[in-house]
């Protein structure tokens, strides 16, 4: 047993302790710092705790906090901690969240940190990739492309040359081979996109490619297009795939991914950095795996851009724009290239000739990266939730309560006029 | 004499103050012990409520300087909104048939379980499970049964010849129907214990006499075992309707997010799209609030009426 004796000074002696420390850490300038850093990316592969050790060796003070959590509601969290006022120290937004963010003044702008490395606005705007241009906002920068994927067709050549097929150049010779290659008792399908069973996030960035690469669109400088022959026929792609059951149904995104790893589906239009997946989760496959651009009409992409932004709030802005603006080194790009097999932000100094000549199907995406557009529709960005919501419904009820791509198209367009119209569009 | 009368009436005085504290205190010990729960909840639950009530008059995406007091605006564009009769259907639906379910199909269970046979414990502790489970791992096992390329049903359908299983999480018609079965495999066990518990507490007396005056099983059960546990069952319900109303929500988003085409879109998912999928915070209150108040109402109906009647039986 204590006595009270003995436990009052013992008390009194570690609350002076414990107070000398605080005001030790508070006061000196390089105390130890920790950054929070939660994301889904550092459960994809290693490049991110290489930079963060990397970071550390060279500003001993500053701890990068790992925080790995699940993509599916990493940015509904975000956004809570954000507008709560007490966001982490670096936070990774998507092509649509770098605008909402950054337009409701949630992110700090890091154009001193990006100038005192050498970064001005005009050398990021001549040699970073062009979609850095959704982060900057009248001349701030609000975040920085981390990489860029954008979308092309990736095939399993092993599945296609078993179904005796070409590689497809057109909408009927893909949806011909997808047929082909279908083969429900195994398991095995022509087709992974998807069929109404993904988040409102998800299905948009499965489907976007389609549209987009018939040349179609949600919306078209600000106004809703969503009736346009060519959404519509995109549309009508989409289903003739769905309704001829090449598309394992009741798949979510996740499992088609898995599926693509396992050898089980065909054609996926999607980023390069499933080959990445690939590499790392079936490697005896990726000798079967190649891309080609997107074989659409239109002749366009999209590309979803993956960011790395200073919340404004953040504990530690200075420690943590630094950390961002270190990944724009040269090796650190040619490392992001190598270990996602994605577009860096700094594209004419990662992609060198050894990279090029291991995967010559990566012209495809270079192809790809020339005509890619961001993924998320052209819409006033006070709506481009609702828009996505909007397109989910319309979509799902084409596929699975019968309407024809053109109702669904005709639905699409009236709740879009509908979402604008308060805003005088 | 005098000074005698005095220190009696003194000592009386005293001894009637002392009476009259002691009973004070024990009127407030309740309250005392009470006290701490009735902080934490209003901490934890009245501010909150009232934040949300607050913010449902407003135009916020909670981002700051964001914030635009529009009346009843928020309430009206719920009023008026197709979304809102379809979600308040869907939970009409999913919450009556959960509860008769739950409770048809727990009471059923108890009157069996309430029977002699062998092995009776074991077959009591497999019927638990799934009160026991987790409710992630219950939305993702049943997900991987119910999936129509991949699932363990689908496989067993086509294993005995049929092509293939209904597309159960898929088909707008059929989803609502697979997520109140889950939901009711989910909450049986619940009224099961409760059901045999109140079983086990009738006097076998009563059957005794039913049996002797002729009356058969199904009238006993009808005029012995459903009186006897109708204060179960009440209390059944209240629970069973206000989960399912206004608090299920993990195992719908799990399972289909509120799809297909909005056939499992209850209101606790059309309250969180409107919060964190279209950022409309000061709707997503106002939704919040109606569901807040619709619950209560009913809570308090429910009470009151089984007051009322318990009242006119005594």
């Amino acid at each position: 047993m204590f006595r009270s004796s003995r436990l009052i000074p013992m008390l009194t002696l570690l609350v002076l302790v414990l107070a000398c420390q605080q005001t030790s850490s508070s006061s000196s300038r390089s105390g130890p710092i920790t950054l929070l850093f939660p994301s889904h990316l550092w459960a994809q592969n290693d490049w991110l705790k290489r930079l963060a050790d990397d970071y550390h060796s060279t500003n001993r003070n500053v701890t990068i906090k790992a925080v790995p959590v699940p993509f599916g509601t990493y940015h509904d969290k975000t956004y809570t901690e954000l507008v709560a006022g007490t966001p982490p120290d670096i936070v990774v937004p998507y092509d649509e969240q770098i605008i909402q963010w950054s337009d409701l003044g949630l992110l700090e702008p890091l154009n001193p940190w990006l100038e005192q490395a050498g970064w001005t606005i005009d050398k990021i705007q001549k040699e970073l990739l062009p979609t850095e241009q959704l982060a900057i906002r009248n001349g701030k920068i609000y975040g920085v492309v981390q990489q860029s994927n954008p979308r092309v067709l990736v095939y399993n050549k092993a599945l296609l040359g078993g179904a005796g097929l070409p590689v497809p150049t057109n909408p009927d010779e893909l949806l011909n081979a997808m047929k082909a290659e279908t083969n429900p008792s195994k398991g095995q399908f022509g087709f992974g996109t998807s069929v109404g069973v993904d988040s409102v996030t998800a299905t948009w960035n499965a489907i976007a490619p389609v549209i987009i690469g018939y040349g179609g669109a949600l919306f078209t400088n600000g106004k809703p297009s969503a009736n346009d022959p060519k959404t519509v026929a995109a549309l009508d792609f989409m289903k003739r795939a769905y309704d001829g059951k090449v598309v394992p149904v009741g798949a979510d995104i996740d499992t088609q991914d898995a599926l693509l790893v396992q050898g089980k589906v065909g054609f996926r239009t999607i980023g390069p950095f499933v080959f990445g997946n690939v590499a790392q989760q079936n490697p005896a496959l990726l000798p079967s795996m190649s891309a080609r651009t997107l074989p659409f009409p239109g002749n366009r992409t999209v590309s979803v851009n993956v960011f790395f932004s200073v919340p404004k709030n953040a504990q530690n802005k200075d420690a943590a724009a630094k950390f961002i603006v270190s990944m724009l080194q040269d090796r650190w790009q040619v490392a992001l290239t190598t270990t996602y097999v994605a577009l860096c932000a700094h594209v004419s100094v990662c992609l060198t000739q050894d990279f090029l000549s291991q995967r010559p199907w990566f012209s495809a995406v270079l192809d790809a990266g020339k005509t890619a557009v961001p993924s998320v529709p052209q819409a006033p960005s006070t709506v481009i939730d609702k828009v996505l919501v909007a397109f989910n419904l319309r979509y799902q009820e084409m596929l699975l309560k019968g309407k024809s791509p053109t109702e669904a198209a005709n639905s699409m367009q009236k709740d879009f006029v509908d979402l604008i119209a308060p805003l005088g569009g | 004499m005098v000074s005698r009368g005095l220190r009696s009436s003194d000592a009386s005085t005293a001894s009637r103050q002392l009476r009259a504290s002691k009973r004070t205190w024990r009127r407030l010990t309740p309250y005392a012990f009470l006290a701490p729960t009735i902080v934490a909840l209003g901490l934890g639950n009245a501010i909150p409520v009232a934040i949300a009530v607050r913010l449902s008059f407003y135009h916020t995406s909670l981002a700051a300087g964001d914030e635009q007091f529009v009346g009843l605006d928020n309430y009206r564009e719920i009023l008026h909104s197709p979304e809102f009769v379809n979600s308040l259907t869907v939970t009409a639906k999913f919450t009556l048939t959960t509860v008769i379910g739950s409770i048809a199909i727990g009471l059923g269970l108890a009157l069996l379980m309430n029977g002699r046979f062998r092995g009776r414990s074991v077959v009591r502790s497999l019927l638990l499970i799934p009160w026991a489970m987790p409710l992630v791992p219950t939305a993702m096992i049943w997900r991987w049964l119910l999936n129509p390329t991949f699932g363990l049903i689908s496989w067993f359908a086509q294993s005995v010849g049929r092509h293939g299983s209904p597309e159960w999480l898929q088909d707008p018609a059929l989803a609502l129907i697979a997520v109140i079965v889950i939901q009711i495999w989910q909450l049986y066990p619940l009224a099961m214990v409760l059901y045999l518990a109140g079983l086990q507490n009738i006097p076998h007396d009563l059957y005794e006499a039913a049996r002797v005056d002729g009356a058969g099983p199904w009238r006993a059960f009808l005029h012995i075992t459903v009186p006897s546990v109708s204060g179960i069952t009440v209390v059944l319900s209240l629970l069973i309707s206000l989960w399912a109303f206004g608090r299920t929500f993990t195992i719908i988003f799990l399972l289909t997010a509120g799809g297909p085409v909005d056939a499992t879109k209850t209101l606790t998912l059309l309250t969180y799209q409107s919060a964190f999928q279209t950022l409309q915070f000061g709707l997503a209150s106002a939704l919040g609030s109606l569901v807040f108040l619709i619950a209560a109402l009913f809570a308090t109906a429910l009470l009151v009426t089984t007051r009322s009647r318990r009242a006119a039986t005594t």
